[in-house]
């Protein structure tokens, strides 16, 4: 029969423990190689392993005038050998680049994760460092919420505690730019 | 309220126990509203008193009147350990957290600490003498000089009492309600803040543990693939052997059947063909006919 030194009638792979795993990204490259491994896995289960027993000597009993027709057979079936091959190594190495690619890639995940982590840490630290807002006092709103605060000691600003935008345009600080009352910017002054 | 603490719980806790007491007296009368006059039944629904035919006290609107209110939550404290800045002294000077109640005061405006520092050498009267004496020289002095509507300060006081002793339960309760609120608002702006970070934080582990299964998994299953392909190749030339040996087999038994099936149709023919020619003698029916007649002859017998 077969002389192949190794024979894999089933994929060693546990495809919903190593699905659950993955993120969706990894599970859809999974799912192609499990589709494709399905194909000849369902093609190996419905086909035969080996080549059947044939009991030659009961059909010779049955069969006597083709004795001789029947021995040439036996033997040609006997010496029949399956040639089984091997992976081409090509194949195989393209298997490595797969795993080289996947390493540049698990380097630049950890990368991005480095630089990500450094900025997540900037804000816990920020509110690490914060006091209980139960405790805050009123330097820290501005500091720690400054959409919804300012301070008029520092801040070029005018007051607008009724939110009606008196800081989104520059006419009020154009108009009261100049000291002198009521004068608009295209009065001729020629008195 | 502060002012609460200057009201004494036992004068009120003693007038509670005896209007219990009457209660409970009427209770013993019997079971009918007709016992209790109309008056006493007003002051049992002001006060708050079930009548003996009511299993409930009923709802009262007076129910929160004179009630001190308590936090049910305390504020969380500053940590010990907490700093502004690492060159904070906070032996010295340490953080000037939100206290939960007012300090104590003594005759509703006078802060408990001025009074405990003579307490030690005078006892409880001589803080009250020196501010007193204090006061009264300030006044004889005119130092201390009172405008022509200085007294309404009383009345406002008796307002303010008034008001605190009714309302002041639910004004307190309400505005712990809207601290805690508007302090809820300001850790959902802290929690969307750091929401970003714990995502990240979330998704950049599931996704470092997604690689690792990968990279065990992935090349593994590549190779069986392969491996299942070779198999499958391999199965099918082993199909198609099969085939084609079973195949001439069957020719060879179909074979065998056709020379017995041509070997037996060729018996039957010459068979046939026998006893068609003897049937058309004359001879034959001649004798046929005897035969069947003597077998009638023996049957009728």
């Amino acid at each position: 029969m077969s002389g192949a030194a190794k024979r894999v009638a089933t994929s060693s792979v546990n495809w919903s423990k190593l699905a659950e795993r993955l993120v969706p990204e990894h599970a859809a490259e999974l799912t192609r190689v499990k589709g494709v491994s399905g194909t000849f896995q369902s093609a190996v289960s419905q086909l035969p392993a080996d080549l059947p027993k044939i009991d030659f000597a009961a059909l010779k009993k049955a069969l006597p005038a083709h004795s001789a027709v029947l021995d040439s057979l036996q033997k040609q079936y006997e010496s029949v050998k399956i040639p089984y091959g091997e992976v081409p190594a090509e194949y195989l190495k393209e298997v490595d680049q797969w795993v080289d690619y996947n390493n540049a890639r698990i380097k630049l995940h950890e990368v991005k994760v480095a630089d990500g982590l450094q900025e997540a840490k900037k804000v816990e630290e920020k509110w690490a460092k914060a006091p209980p807002v139960e405790h805050f006092d009123r330097q820290h709103f501005v500091e720690y919420f400054p959409a919804h605060f300012y301070d008029l000691r520092y801040q070029n600003r005018i007051p607008d505690p009724c939110n009606i935008g008196l800081n989104e345009t520059p006419e009020i600080e154009n108009r009261f730019k100049d000291y002198k009352v009521l004068r608009r910017a295209d009065k001729v002054d020629d008195h | 309220m502060s002012l609460s603490r200057l009201s004494s719980p036992q004068t009120f806790s003693r007038v509670f126990i005896v209007a219990r007491g009457a209660a409970t007296g009427h209770a013993v009368a019997p079971s009918s509203d007709n016992s209790i006059g109309y008056f006493e039944k007003i002051a049992y629904r002001f006060k708050g008193i079930p009548l003996p035919t009511e299993t409930e006290a009923p709802k009262s609107m007076f129910d929160a009147c004179n009630k001190e209110w308590s936090a049910p939550e305390l504020l969380p404290s500053v940590p010990k350990d907490f700093k502004e800045h690492p060159d904070r002294d906070l032996t010295n000077y340490p953080y000037p957290s939100r206290p939960m109640y007012p300090p104590k005061t003594r005759l509703l405006m006078m802060p408990d600490s001025w009074f405990t520092a003579f307490q030690k050498v005078t006892g409880t009267s001589g803080p009250y003498l020196f501010f007193g004496g204090l006061f009264a020289f300030l006044v004889n002095k005119e130092l201390w000089v009172f405008e022509e509507q200085g007294h309404m300060t009383v009345g406002w006081i008796l307002f303010y009492l008034l008001v605190s002793r009714t309302a002041g339960y639910k004004i307190d309760a309400g505005l712990y309600k809207d601290y805690q609120e508007r302090v809820g608002f300001f850790k959902g702006l802290i929690q969307e803040d750091l929401k970003e970070a714990v995502d990240f934080r979330k998704t950049s582990a599931a996704q470092t543990a997604s690689f690792a299964a990968l990279k065990e998994g992935m090349p593994t299953s590549l190779k069986d693939s392969m491996q299942l392909q070779l198999e499958a190749a391999y199965r099918k030339n082993v199909q198609t052997i099969s085939n084609e040996i079973k195949r001439r087999i069957e020719y060879l038994k179909e074979t065998e059947e056709t020379k017995a099936r041509f070997e037996r149709d060729q018996l039957l023919k010459l068979i046939n063909d026998s006893v068609e020619k003897q049937v058309s003698q004359k001879d034959f029916q001649e004798k046929f006919l005897q035969n069947a007649i003597q077998q009638l002859k023996g049957i009728a017998v």
